[in-house]
């Protein structure tokens, strides 16, 4: 419960950075579907679990450790690597420092961040709109599939009779 | 400049998709002549029909050597006949199907689509969308039989490990995104030799490597493999592989060209624990299913030997493997359906007596195991004969041996199912629903004959003749190693 709570606050704080960036549209974003609606997906599913706490920190607890150790091998080479290549410590082949997509010039003019994500992905990323939309449909789908029953006791809407009486 | 002609598989393939789930939604409602689920099945095969003669038509059509689009997606003749490939194969699997439910059929379309968008995709946001779409219908199908328990298990299992495969991918690009600022294949690999790529790779190949379930990642292989229903297992084992591999060696051979030496040790440490693993953990196994699985997951490590090694010949042998492959593994899993009933646990006491209860499914069924087991006057020979020759030439001498003995070792369990169909007897095991098989109801549907008699022709045949086969391969790695 206090670690989804903890999630919320970092939702938070993301959409926070991200407005302080100026991008707005995004960090409003951020809040109405991670804080809106994830988090308090999660916040109901834990509170109506009922998990016992203490068959949990004795099952985890064994493998904390190892967890531990690898974590922190991990993160010490990312940070390691990202220091080298982006701080450009080393230089190859000239192509050093990173060169980011750079949106003004997709933008035609415009500043404000919805018009300027509107008018990228309706034009240059077209395609990835698209196909994010057939996820979202193989998603409907399959939660369909999985979840509907048709059982024989339960009263339906019949639309013709609710429309005629 | 877009080239929309070039796409037109996709376009066709999703706007059928969407046709068919308002057709599926109304006629489910009203029933009747045309909601019946055999006229379902032959409508999506019809789609997937039409498809094969556009590609065909595009194949011989195609005049530049590589055709992008928006430098999103990348058509060339390889890509097209492995599109090809994946369309033949998913429309046999349906063929193979039962009267399953409307969704079944659009799932597996759906998922056909993933791969078609995933094997010509040369952008790592592009490789996201391809591999989630795949996976995301994937998922679904394992648990699509909702009351069984182990089906549900499968599908939970596989969902939750695939979503962790598909969060490492995430990270990968998003690191090699931090380093170069770019997602373009092309561009990326003009960034040369860069740590940041390095380790941003690794993470990519080895969310690739999950998704194909290669050896240190192949958990979830066995239980997936023997939860979900066979007609899906069938459609797992054999439709992904294909277009994940050639997807990896894209990957491999445009985006990260240049630091291919620090990520082939990884690709051919994989595959050789794939062929160890695969060969020795199927020897304790009592369900045929799980055998398959473990016997997938030892095919895909040569598989990976051959595209690891990385010189033309490997990467040519491999290209033919998934190949034969693809003809044995439809072979084995129309066996599969053929013999056991649908809610039935597949244990292989069951094929004890095959051979004097039906003549010719008992030797089906040995050919094409003796062919899996790489015995040489079958096809499974050259496709092992050839890998194992190309890692020998580039000096991987040790890798070829082992990949040898694990062949030798593999062949015992085979042997050991050819065993139980040819030499025990009925009377003195336990299992004795052999009887079953030709009698009444179940017997041997015309569809299944056909494709039995397909495959088993091709298998002991293909070696006299391989040159259709050798031709294909070569044209399609020619141009996707261009």
């Amino acid at each position: 419960m206090h670690s989804v709570l903890a999630l919320v606050t970092t939702f938070v704080n993301t959409s926070g950075l991200m407005i302080m960036m100026g991008i707005d549209f995004l960090g409003l974003l951020f809040l109405i579907v991670y804080v809106g609606a994830i988090a308090i997906l999660f916040l109901f599913v834990v509170m109506m679990l009922n998990i016992k706490l203490v068959e949990i920190i004795d099952n985890t607890t064994r493998y904390a450790p190892l967890g531990l150790i690898i974590g922190i091998i991990l993160a010490l080479e990312l940070n390691y690597v990202i220091n080298i290549s982006v701080k450009g410590e080393q230089s190859i082949s000239g192509f050093n420092q990173p060169v980011y997509v750079d949106f003004s010039e997709l933008l035609y003019g415009n500043k404000e961040t919805i018009i300027s994500i509107g008018q990228v992905i309706y034009t240059e990323y077209w395609l990835y709109f698209i196909i994010a939309s057939i996820i979202l449909l193989v998603s409907m789908v399959g939660a369909i599939v999985l979840t509907l029953k048709h059982e024989e006791n339960v009263k339906r809407q019949d639309i013709y009779t609710q429309i005629t009486r | 400049m877009l080239n929309i002609n070039w796409i037109m598989p996709e376009i066709l393939l999703t706007a059928s998709i969407v046709i068919l789930l308002g057709y599926t939604v109304v006629y489910s409602k009203i029933g009747g002549k045309f909601g019946q689920r055999n006229k379902i099945k032959y409508i999506n095969i019809f789609v997937l029909l039409t498809l094969i003669p556009l590609l065909v038509n595009m194949i011989y059509d195609i005049s530049d050597i590589n055709i992008n689009i928006k430098n999103q997606l990348s058509i060339s003749v390889g890509v097209l006949i492995i599109k090809l490939i994946i369309v033949l194969t998913t429309l046999i699997i349906m063929w193979l199907s039962k009267k399953e439910k409307a969704e079944w059929y659009i799932l597996i379309l759906l998922s056909t689509l993933g791969l078609m968008i995933f094997v010509s995709s040369i952008d790592l946001i592009m490789l996201y969308l391809g591999i989630e779409l795949i996976s995301l219908s994937l998922y679904v199908l394992a648990a699509i039989k909702r009351d069984n328990k182990e089906s549900t298990e499968a599908g939970l299992k596989y969902f939750i490990l695939g979503a962790m495969g598909s969060g490492i991918l995430l990270m990968g690009s998003a690191i090699i995104y931090i380093g170069t600022g770019k997602t373009n294949f092309y561009e990326i690999s003009l960034y040369g030799k860069s740590e940041i790529i390095i380790i941003g790779g690794l993470l990519i190949v080895m969310a690739l490597l999950f998704k194909l379930a290669a050896a240190p990642f192949h958990m979830w292989a066995p239980d997936v493999y023997d939860g979900a229903p066979t007609i899906v297992t069938a459609y797992f084992a054999i439709v992904p592989k294909v277009g994940i591999l050639i997807g990896l060696s894209n990957l491999l051979y445009i985006c990260l060209i240049n630091i291919i030496d620090e990520i082939q040790p990884l690709v051919l440490v994989s595959g050789l624990m794939s062929t160890i693993i695969g060969s020795i953990a199927a020897i304790n196994q009592t369900k045929f299913k799980r055998i398959l699985a473990y016997s997938a997951i030892g095919h895909m490590g040569f598989m990976l030997l051959g595209i690891g090694v990385g010189t033309y010949d490997s990467f040519w042998g491999s290209l033919i493997y998934i190949v034969v492959y693809i003809i044995m593994s439809i072979n084995i899993f129309t066996i599969v359906l053929t013999i056991y009933k649908d809610n039935e646990k597949e244990y292989i006491g069951k094929m004890i007596g095959i051979s004097r209860k039906n003549v010719v499914l008992g030797y089906t069924v040995g050919i094409t195991l003796l062919s899996m087991a790489g015995i040489p006057p079958l096809i499974g020979f050259i496709s092992k004969y050839i890998i194992i020759v190309s890692v020998m030439k580039s000096e991987h001498i040790l890798i070829g041996v082992i990949a040898i003995l694990m062949s030798v070792i593999s062949g015992y369990y085979y042997l050991r199912i050819i065993q139980y169909i040819f030499f025990k007897d009925t009377q003195e095991y336990k299992y004795r629903e052999v009887y079953g098989i030709i009698e009444g109801d179940n017997k041997i549907s015309i569809e299944k004959s056909i494709i039995l008699g397909g495959t088993i022709y091709l298998i002991m045949t293909l070696i006299l003749m391989p040159k259709l086969l050798t031709t294909m391969t070569f044209t399609t790695i020619t141009s996707i190693l261009i």
